[in-house]
């Protein structure tokens, strides 16, 4: 999903993102949204690193679970904060202004059954990336599930140079107006199985540019 | 090691380029040979600045931390919003740094200090941060005067070097754009129209300090706000953020008539022609002349208006404001334990000294004399726009 570049352009105007993500995944990332929430079970823990404005929260709490979502955007959680009174949700939603790698020091071992993770693993450096998946390994309880979606590097080659081309005025069209880009991930499910997961799915949307992950803690890991 | 070719010739397109990110690889970077004790800094990883930091500290043993700030500049990224606590916080706690040194003590580098506030990453860390010299050139003098900057080190300097260096960054990208339809239609005209861009790009900024001064000094402002024909300074071409530019593009003009006159030349329409170029070279320049510089604020910034006021009866001269000021405004008076605002120097509006300072004794004040409280300008960064974009 190559459009996902132009993210960085509604990240600084928090106020369009909704609209705008949606417009640029064709609508797609509203799909995976719904196929990720459907693993959050009635009363299960869910952890929703990196919530936005809180889209994927909302719809794990639909579904019965009691979500915790954290981000270090206060505009972006000042909007999802609106959004889950309208739902009339707050009595199982939890807000945190919170970074990734203050996980450590916040929640204890074994506090989730679910962790969700959309568009965010794409925006942490190596090192962040792996932080960030070993804590969701101690805040699982065995068996727990981490389902994570993400732009992805296509896997095979005409995709990928498919990909290349398509990606390239809109990565030059973002650096101009907003001075950044976002990189797609090169292995996410390779770095998953390292830190202890066992990769139960993985699908690909139709230009293999997003990908839903799930994955369950190993309990030997 | 002396840079290699490759290196340098990446110094010279990221300097043609700077107007746009160079991201380099982010986290644990070695110098020399690091001990237990050894030093620890930190940069942007903007690769142009890492490459610089890393020749600044050729010959010390340290370690250097690289955050992930979209590959933008520190003082770009610290007033944009992409360098804050929580990118120094990420790099110490993913890096692993902490199993390398015993000490916990962090360099940042000083024009990091509008973006990252040092009491929130000592609490979040326990790392203690101190706000080291605004060039990487005089690192290897502040760890000889035991972590102790001079007058000299937290001052921004904007020498001719530097300057030009902007004058590249314009220049380049218009010659670039430029190029393209003279080579296709006007291609004789090329060579003189990159002259004429260089020239102008290179005047401006060398000549910087001598323009006019691009915005009213205050007594100058209520005089002016009294003058009859106020709204012709709406008008964009006598905006007076526009002076420097346009000095420069008068200057510009007289020389090609002169030139042309001793040349014997009477061809008005090329001379109209040629002098319409150079106003267009030094318009586009002009737009975002102040926001290239790091000791002028962008004139599409509302901060710019804010002038910063000292709550006295707060204030305890802990002086932190004084080490991360890059315009050496502000001083602490050691025996009344007050710090006191120089007036002679002018502000940036950077918001350093209101973001850092641990009493909350200096504050924004808009020219309508509202405060802005000091939690605003360390939570809400400038967006593209120069606004402070809050979810309403």
């Amino acid at each position: 999903m190559s459009t996902f570049v132009l993210m960085r352009l509604l990240e600084s105007a928090p106020r369009r993102y909704d609209l705008g993500i949606q417009l640029l995944s064709l609508g797609q990332l509203r799909k995976a949204h719904e196929r990720m929430a459907e693993q959050a079970n009635p009363g299960e823990r869910v952890l929703d690193i990196g919530c936005g404005t809180g889209s994927l929260t909302l719809l794990c709490a639909a579904r019965g679970g009691e979500v915790t979502g954290i981000d270090i955007s206060l505009q972006m959680l000042d909007i999802a904060r609106t959004k889950v009174a309208v739902a009339g949700l707050e009595e199982r939603v939890e807000l945190m202004e919170m970074s990734a790698v203050d996980l450590d020091d916040e929640f204890s071992a074994q506090t989730f059954d679910v962790v969700v993770s959309s568009l965010v693993f794409s925006e942490l450096s190596d090192d962040e990336r792996r932080f960030t998946l070993r804590e969701c390994h101690r805040l699982l309880r065995d068996g727990g599930r981490l389902v994570v979606a993400d732009e992805v590097v296509p896997r095979s080659w005409p995709l990928r140079l498919l990909s290349r081309v398509l990606r390239f005025p809109l990565v030059a069209l973002t650096y101009i107006l907003t001075q950044t880009t976002t990189q797609a991930v090169p292995d996410l499910e390779g770095t998953i199985a390292d830190a202890g997961f066992a990769v139960r799915s993985a699908e690909h949307s139709l230009l293999g540019g997003l990908e839903v992950i799930v994955a369950e803690k190993r309990e030997d890991g | 090691m002396p840079p290699t070719p490759i290196d340098l010739a990446k110094d010279a397109l990221q300097t043609g380029l700077r107007v746009l990110p160079f991201p380099c690889r982010t986290g644990l970077v070695r110098i020399g040979n690091p001990g237990r004790e050894s030093p620890v800094f930190l940069t942007c990883n903007f690769d142009l600045t890492v490459r610089r930091v890393r020749r600044a500290l050729r010959g010390l043993d340290c370690y250097l931390l690289v955050a992930q700030t979209r590959g933008i500049n520190v003082w770009c990224a610290a007033g944009g919003g992409y360098m804050t606590a929580n990118e120094v916080v990420s790099v110490i706690k993913t890096s692993g740094i902490a199993d390398l040194v015993d000490h916990r003590r962090l360099v940042l580098p000083q024009l990091a200090a509008t973006g990252v506030e040092r009491r929130e990453v000592e609490e979040r860390t326990g790392w203690r941060v101190l706000f080291g010299p605004v060039q990487a050139e005089d690192i290897p003098a502040y760890l000889q005067n035991h972590y102790k900057k001079t007058a000299a080190m937290s001052e921004v300097r904007f020498n001719l070097r530097d300057r030009l260096e902007m004058a590249v960054m314009w220049a380049f990208p218009i010659s670039v754009l430029a190029s393209i339809p003279m080579l296709i239609w006007w291609r004789p005209l090329t060579l003189p129209l990159l002259a004429v861009i260089w020239g102008i790009s290179a005047g401006t900024f060398a000549a910087l300090p001598w323009l006019p001064s691009p915005l009213p000094k205050k007594e100058e402002a209520s005089r002016r706000s009294a003058e009859p024909f106020r709204w012709v300074q709406k008008i964009p071409i006598f905006d007076p953020r526009l002076r420097p530019t346009l000095t420069v593009a008068a200057v510009f003009l007289a020389v090609l008539f002169a030139y042309v006159w001793l040349l014997g030349g009477r061809e008005w329409s090329s001379l109209l022609g040629w002098g319409l170029a150079g106003l267009a070279v030094c318009l586009a320049i002009g737009v975002e002349l102040l926001g290239s510089t790091p000791t002028d604020k962008s004139g599409l910034q509302e901060d710019r208006l804010l002038t910063v006021r000292l709550l006295e009866e707060l204030c305890d001269g802990k002086a932190i404001c004084q080490q991360v000021c890059p315009r050496g405004r502000l001083l602490v008076d050691a025996k009344q334990h007050k710090v006191r605002i120089v007036e002679g120097n002018s502000c940036v509006q950077c918001g350093a000294c209101v973001v850092q300072c641990p009493e909350d004794a200096l504050v924004f004040v808009y020219p309508d004399g509202r405060m802005i409280p000091p939690e605003q300008i360390r939570r809400y960064k400038l967006n593209m726009l120069g606004e402070r974009e809050k979810a309403s």
